[in-house]
């Protein structure tokens, strides 16, 4: 039994020392489709990267916006400052609450807002995270808050990604890059947000056959413990559900018991029951506002700010 | 929160997180904590059981218990029973309940449909209640252990145990319990009833069959799905090749799934210091189908072979009688995996493959190893293995087709040609790892396993260099997806 275990733990060492080589290796030497499970996601689709070192370089601001992709294509820092906020915009895609309170941990003491705008897209309660976990092994700096985040996903890509990403970063493999600020989506704008870009005439969307939103527990878990560190900073929090397509919200089934869930946890306002923005003129695709849309909304919500809060 | 539907389920997969922790800490504390006592660590393995199968579907732990209760009870009343007809009562009162619960459970829904079906045909519009039951997870296996366990006893092939601890670990030991081997009371019990010794070479082999049956079953068997799951999907819009491929990639899938869970069931028990039966023999290189079937789910066809062909006489009454028996094992079998028409045609598929071999009584030939000895098959011996293949293949579509009516759908479109865009493999590495399976498991094919004596004799760090690179492709190409094991379903 003794030899036993010695020839295991050691077999342990060797295996995990020899995975990790070949797997640094295969990230820099083959191509895409010769490493299903290894995700590096340099350039982000969302501008993770000049996100992140942007926001390395703000401080003290009066709003900060958290959220997935419709909080980095739904509120633009242009029209808060144009409104005398200083406004910087953390959303990244398919964000999901694991990530959000990573993000919220580490930058809310830097940041100091006066108020979160945090857009809660109810789909995340149910979302594994996987997408914008490997968004963040890959261009985030690597803290123990990247690994505790890679364990509540549990999943083999984002290890991998992680590992890598880890690999890169020790080396100094990353110093020389620059993300390209135009891309197909969207045109980066400093302060996190990005602009969509113009897109084919609106068409009406595909129905989706209706279905009610389940909530996971992990991703309830991290949502409650986001707001609850919020409280603890004493910072203020305003839960938004943007604009989308009407025949995408009707989809849900349950929208009452999602604003019920919603606004247990705080000052909540839900933008499909509030403002009536035509599809056609507004919306970019189903989930996202184009960039017209996004003008209108923010107005809407600094008008809200003004009237309601001391901002 | 209560208004809403949460996802938490802590399946125990085997190639969960779950499962990894719980068989860590059973193993360390049963060879380092209750290695004294092998009766205290067969309570041990019998909670561990239970609670195993209650992470699966603790609603259905009763009908586990009474089921072992039942045949525990019944085994020993007929052994103590000199009275013929009495001991006749006892075992059909068993095999009834056993069975009739099975039916509840698996065919009720099947039975009223298919009558309810047959009326309307004949213009009787009939209406029946169908029952909404969930199918208790691995109904199968266990109710197979334990009749086998009664019939050993009622034919004098075996003693009961008075021991209901071991019998009940015979029948739930987790390694077993929901997707098999199906044991034999004659080949288990005795493991049970006496002291196991911690043996090194034996666990670094559990520990190596392992690694294979997760290998084929989470890089090979589910990424195999994914492809394979498109087409038959939407079938519809394909034809020629491209259903040709989603039929072999299923005929893969369900090789690398199933045999790879029997890999990880069996190496789970060996480092447990227990032998089950081997279920698998390398089905894939048969010279033909009956090869095939002495090598495919060997622990069921055995027992259908045991408990049904030979009680029906067997191949030892007339052609016609053999011809019948076959059609019979072959029909319950494919009735056994599930309550579908599909799975019924497949079996009579089996059966129609084999009757001309019962007939020419060439059934019983190719019982060794192909190419025993030598590095390649000969070209005669190649050309059979490929036909055989085709046939087992063929007859796959019923049982991965939904309806009956898909499956000749799905067989009538390969003959369509026409361009069409094939989905993608998925995972380019597949054209590489699936061949690199075969290459494996053909070196191994005279082992119990393919990496049981893989190149056994080569230094250690070549060895473990060779076992670093199975884990890598696992973790490099592993689906990600949740995937569950197929015959998790029976």
């Amino acid at each position: 039994m003794k030899r036993f275990l010695i020839k295991f733990l050691l077999f342990v060492i060797v295996a995990v020392i020899g995975y990790t080589a070949v797997l640094l290796w295969s990230g820099d030497h083959l191509s895409p489709r010769w490493k299903k499970n290894l995700f590096y996601n340099m350039p982000s689709q969302g501008y993770m990267y000049t996100r992140l070192k942007d926001a390395d370089t703000t401080k003290n601001l009066d709003i900060l916006i958290l959220g997935s992709s419709r909080a980095f294509m739904g509120y633009d820092v242009r029209v808060f400052n144009q409104s005398q906020y200083k406004a910087f915009n953390l959303g990244s895609p398919a964000q999901s609450f694991i990530q959000t309170e990573l993000l919220a941990k580490r930058y809310i003491n830097r940041f100091k807002p006066k108020v979160v705008l945090f857009d809660v897209h109810p789909d995340l309660f149910n979302n594994p995270g996987v997408e914008s976990a490997i968004d963040l092994a890959s261009n985030a700096p690597f803290g123990t808050d990247l690994l505790q985040m890679a364990i509540k996903v549990n999943n083999i890509r984002v290890y991998n990604t992680l590992l890598y990403s880890m690999y890169r970063q020790l080396f100094f493999k990353n110093n020389s890059y620059t993300e390209p600020m135009v891309k197909s989506y969207g045109d980066y704008i400093k302060g996190g947000s990005v602009q969509p870009a113009p897109q084919d005439p609106y068409k009406a969307p595909a129905v989706i056959k209706p279905y009610a939103m389940e909530v996971d527990d992990m991703q309830l878990k991290a949502f409650e413990q986001t707001i609850a560190y919020l409280n603890e900073n004493h910072v203020k929090y305003i839960l938004l559900q943007g604009p989308v397509e009407k025949t995408e919200y009707l989809t849900r089934k349950n929208n009452h018991q999602i604003d019920s869930l919603i606004s247990s946890y705080g000052t909540y306002y839900n933008a499909n029951k509030l403002l009536n923005l035509p599809d056609s003129l507004y919306q970019k695709d189903g989930k996202h506002l184009n960039q017209k849309g996004i003008e209108v909304y923010d107005k809407f919500i600094i008008k809200y700010l003004k009237d309601k809060t001391e901002l | 929160m209560s208004k809403f539907e949460k996802n938490c389920d802590i399946s125990m997969l085997f190639n969960s997180f779950y499962f990894l922790i719980f068989f860590t800490v059973v193993f360390i504390i049963y060879w380092f904590v209750l290695n004294k006592n092998y009766k205290v660590q067969n309570v041990f393995l019998l909670i561990c059981s239970y609670f195993f199968y209650g992470c699966w579907s603790w609603k259905f732990l009763f009908l586990l218990a009474f089921s072992t209760y039942l045949d525990y009870y019944t085994g020993l009343r007929i052994y103590n029973s000199e009275n013929s007809r009495v001991r006749k009562a006892w075992l059909v009162t068993s095999i009834g309940i056993n069975l009739g619960f099975l039916s509840i459970f698996k065919y009720y829904n099947f039975f009223i449909n298919s009558v309810a079906d047959g009326l309307n045909f004949f213009n009787y519009h009939a209406h029946f209640s169908s029952l909404n039951f969930l199918l208790p997870v691995g109904i199968s296996f266990y109710t197979f252990h334990g009749l086998s366990y009664v019939i050993d006893i009622y034919y004098h092939r075996t003693k009961p145990t008075t021991n209901p601890v071991e019998y009940s670990l015979f029948v739930s030991f987790f390694p077993l319990l929901v997707a098999g081997p199906i044991e034999r009371a004659t080949h288990l019990l005795p493991q049970i009833e006496k002291p196991r010794q911690f043996n090194y070479n034996k666990a670094t082999s559990g520990l190596r069959q392992i690694l294979w049956g997760f290998f084929k079953k989470i890089v090979i068997a589910d990424n195999c799905a994914d492809f394979a799951n498109k087409i038959f999907a939407d079938y519809q819009h394909y034809h020629g090749m491209a259903l040709v491929m989603g039929a072999v990639m299923f005929s893969i899938q369900i090789y690398g799934d199933f045999s790879g869970y029997s890999d990880i069931a069996l190496g789970t028990a060996r480092l447990l210091g227990f032998d089950l039966i081997k279920n698998f023999a390398f089905p894939y290189f048969s010279r033909n189908v009956a090869e095939f079937w002495r090598r495919w789910h060997i622990s069921l066809s055995s027992w259908f072979r045991d408990y049904v062909y030979i009680p029906l006489g067997g191949s030892r009454v007339s052609l016609g009688k053999q011809v019948r028996n076959t059609f019979i094992i072959f029909i319950l079998s494919g009735f056994w995996h599930g309550a579908n028409w599909t799975f019924i045609i497949w079996g009579f598929l089996n059966a129609l493959f084999i009757i001309p071999s019962v007939i020419f009584k060439t059934n019983r030939k190719s019982l060794n190893t192909v190419a025993q000895g030598k590095l390649l098959p000969s070209v005669k011996e190649l050309f059979q293995m490929v036909f055989t293949f085709t046939l087992i293949t063929f007859a796959w579509i019923f049982f991965r087709a939904p309806t009956c009516a898909d499956a000749l759908m799905y067989i009538q479109r390969i003959f369509v040609s026409g361009h069409e865009a094939r989905p993608h493999l998925g995972v380019s590495a597949l054209n590489i790892l699936i061949p690199l399976m075969f290459v494996v498991e053909w070196i191994g094919r005279e082992s119990n396993f393919a990496l049981e004596n893989f190149y056994i004799r080569w230094p250690r760090p070549v060895k473990w260099s060779f076992y670093t690179i199975i884990l890598f492709c696992i973790g490099m190409y592993m689906s990600t997806g949740k995937i569950d094991f197929i015959y998790f379903q029976f």
